[in-house]
């Protein structure tokens, strides 16, 4: 706990919010770029086999975790960019980040499923 | 970011192309129709009825028929044989998907009604219903000002007879629907084009429970159409009676119903033949006359194991299941 509040801390002292903020933004945005395609191949493949339909949607699922994942993962590689003396352990809290990110968006995507999927079952 | 996006310019600029030409793959979309194997479901999932909830459950079967599918899905449909590839019908090729979308929720609502109408009649229990015109289907091309999709049709011109009011109103004019929508009423004055004499517009007939003696619940689904009406009117029939219709096989079949128990044909039957085989189904219903006979020359021709019944309404499914072969 220590670890953390000392990083955040450091981050804070590290980076403006205008940063912070840029970062965040980048970090969602590459990571939209980045597993589009992936997201686009599953929703093509959808309407063709719709007798895979679970596997596809844990596809989907897997998917938006890693696009949470990634978001961290950019985010934080900006960030280094706007300041590479930063004391804040960037790389420890992007991979806390990356993992936060990746299980909220993957529970998203179980509901979504949840809610959706058994429309065609 | 700016910075970040100089530094990586060369590899960005190197996976530009290929990422672009993969984007275009998954979502330009090329003119063609196709329909893929779907899928098949227990009607009791989407139709309560609170009766003797018998355990059996009766199946319907729908395909993915795909308008205007992306590059990459008419690509896998060249090399997938299960997979159909047709022109867009005339009558689809314009209405938007969520013109198509809210169309079939309509027919699969009033399929829902006329089901458990017939299978309430089949057993001889009164229930009090209307029937009446809907608006199913508005093309792009339809111009009027403000006729939305559901809208119940009281009269066209005054006129309450539609089908004669249709007959009499005149091309390239002007006319005025009456319609209800929401308790209230409209007058909408729609144009029935001159070119092809068209309204842009499908009507359906549709009918609606008013008063039923056997408490009933429908569930929305996300698949429309009024395909399974057969299926839904025998999954209503079995709830009605102790007897376990299905006899513990799995029973799926496909075919529309009205409510007076006629069962009406349907398309893709190869497709829904091939979904119900994949799904282990062991009897397929299927409406009598060319269904029947598509049904029959894919199951020889791919070797199916599955019975195939050809019925025309739904005593005769039901003479099946309660004496013929049947449990």
């Amino acid at each position: 706990m220590n670890w953390f509040k000392q990083n955040v801390k450091r981050m804070i002292e590290d980076f403006h919010a205008s940063q912070l903020l840029r970062a965040l933004l980048g970090g969602i945005l590459f990571a939209a770029l980045s597993t589009l395609p992936l997201f686009l191949l599953w929703v093509n493949l959808l309407f063709l086999y719709v007798h895979y339909l679970e596997w596809l949607a844990g596809a989907m699922v897997v998917t938006m975790g890693l696009f949470g994942a990634l978001i961290a993962s950019f985010a934080y590689r900006i960030l280094r960019y706007y300041n590479p003396e930063a004391r804040a352990d960037l790389n420890g809290l992007m991979r806390l980040e990356a993992a936060l990110l990746g299980a909220i968006f993957i529970l998203i995507g179980v509901a979504l499923a949840l809610r959706h999927v058994p429309d065609y079952l | 970011m700016l910075e970040f996006i100089s530094r990586h310019r060369r590899i960005l600029l190197v996976l530009v192309v290929p990422y672009v030409i993969l984007i275009g793959l998954f979502t330009y979309r090329v003119d063609a129709r196709l329909v893929a194997p779907g899928n098949i479901q227990p009607i009791g999932g989407f139709i309560e009825v609170e009766a003797e909830e018998t355990e059996g459950d009766f199946h319907s079967i729908y395909v993915m028929g795909v308008n205007r599918p992306t590059i990459f899905q008419r690509l896998l449909g060249e090399v997938d044989e299960q997979i159909k590839i047709d022109e867009i019908p005339e009558a689809r090729r314009d209405l938007s998907d969520r013109v198509q979308f809210e169309g079939s929720q309509i027919a699969r609502r009033a399929s829902f009604h006329a089901a458990f109408i017939s299978a309430l009649k089949s057993e001889d229990i009164e229930v009090e219903y209307e029937r009446y015109v809907v608006v199913q289907l508005i093309y792009d091309y339809a111009e009027h000002d403000g006729l939305e999709l559901g809208d119940r049709i009281l009269t066209i011109n005054d006129k309450k007879d539609l089908g004669k009011a249709i007959d009499e109103a005149a091309c390239g004019e002007w006319h005025t629907f009456e319609v209800a929508r929401a308790g209230e009423r409209y007058e909408i004055d729609v144009l029935r084009r001159e070119s092809d004499c068209s309204f842009g517009l499908t009507l359906r007939r549709v009918q609606e429970i008013v008063d039923a003696p056997i408490p009933h619940r429908f569930t929305e689904s996300l698949v429309g159409g009024p395909s399974g009406g057969l299926m839904q009117a025998l999954h209503v029939y079995n709830q009605l009676t102790p007897l376990d219709l299905t006899g513990g096989r799995l029973v799926a079949g496909s075919g529309t119903i009205d409510p007076d128990g006629n069962v009406g044909s349907v398309g893709s039957i190869p497709e829904k033949l091939i979904t119900a085989h994949a799904n282990d189904v062991e009897l397929f219903f299927v409406p009598a006359g060319s269904n029947y006979e598509d049904a029959l020359n894919t199951k020889q021709t791919l070797d199916l194991q599955i019975e195939l019944i050809a019925v025309e309404s739904l005593s005769e499914a039901l003479d099946y299941l309660l004496e013929g072969d049947g449990p």
